[in-house]
């Protein structure tokens, strides 16, 4: 699978990017565009006020806050994954994640990477139906997805593919992460 | 060659959503939470205390208190009193709504029934 960085949105203190996926014949999987697309695609009808909720808090913090580091929480890595080998970027795959008032252990989690307090990778989710995410089918696959993905980008500063500027990145339109 | 795509271009997904889709309400709620969220965490910031500090405090989990602070959270009021009485501060404070009346002084020793009326009106706020 192969994945390129999309540019979804500047504001004055935040910018943010999501991935776009391909598979090995360069067909899309991203059907919406990026992986973030098809997060708002999927969830815009059934889950609609949690994804307005998203998008307004990942607005929130872009006009006015940063994505300062205590607006992140971390999951713990699932047993499944390789033992984390980050070097460029001192930061976990983190989520977003919005309670449905009525439910217990219900929520829709959105994965994503934050670069530092001005850029912020904007993964895929889902809903949430138990109180550890790794025993959830439906967010564990993108949890693990988000992991791999991080670690690509990880690896892309590190070889200066990926450049972090003051308040973005810059890299070149031909950028592709092997995941 | 390496971009910035910040100057270069200007799509908006979320915003465009937000007002294609969105509900005002929302947006307020996601403000007001997150009001919540930095108050809490200035007060701690002031008192040199960590989410750990404030979640012993309260017999809550560490977990909770982070969720707090990401603005993530829909307070109920009953857990913000509980917190104000916690870190001894208040989080939300309502003002008093001011009203306004009018006050009429005469000059000369006329009076308001007088035809040839002369007076002036002040406006007074107070609490």
């Amino acid at each position: 699978m192969i994945g390129k960085l999309k540019y979804i949105q500047a504001y004055d203190k935040v910018v943010y990017y999501s991935v776009t996926l391909f598979d090995e014949e360069d067909n899309l999987i991203s059907t919406n565009g990026s992986m973030f697309e098809d997060f708002i695609k999927k969830h815009e009808v059934q889950y609609y006020q949690e994804l307005d909720y998203v998008l307004n808090w990942i607005r929130y913090i872009g006009d006015n806050k940063g994505a300062l580091p205590h607006y992140f929480r971390f999951e713990n890595r699932a047993s499944g994954l390789p033992p984390k080998a980050k070097i460029a970027v001192n930061e976990n795959v983190s989520f977003v994640d919005v309670e449905r008032p009525d439910l217990h252990n219900f929520s829709l989690r959105l994965y994503c990477l934050r670069l530092n307090e001005h850029v912020v990778i904007l993964f895929n989710g889902d809903i949430k139906t138990t109180e550890k995410a790794q025993d959830c089918p439906n967010v564990s696959g993108h949890f693990k997805l988000a992991n791999r993905l991080s670690e690509c980008i990880d690896k892309a500063i590190v070889q200066r593919d990926i450049d972090l500027l003051e308040d973005d990145i810059a890299y070149d339109d031909n950028l592709e992460l092997t995941i | 060659m390496k971009t910035s795509r910040r100057r270069t271009e200007s799509p908006n997904v979320i915003n465009d959503w937000i007002a294609q889709k969105g509900d005002p309400a929302i947006a307020l709620l996601v403000e007001k939470n997150m009001a919540i969220a930095d108050r809490i965490k200035d007060i701690l910031d002031a008192k040199s205390l960590k989410p750990v500090h404030l979640a012993e405090m309260l017999g809550k989990d560490k977990s909770e208190i982070s969720k707090w602070l990401t603005g993530q959270h829909n307070f109920t009021t009953k857990t913000i009193v509980k917190i104000e009485a916690a870190l001894a501060e208040e989080i939300i404070y309502i003002e008093p709504k001011e009203r306004i009346v009018y006050m009429t002084a005469y000059i000369r020793g006329s009076t308001k029934t007088d035809s040839n009326v002369q007076f002036e009106e002040a406006m007074v706020e107070y609490a």
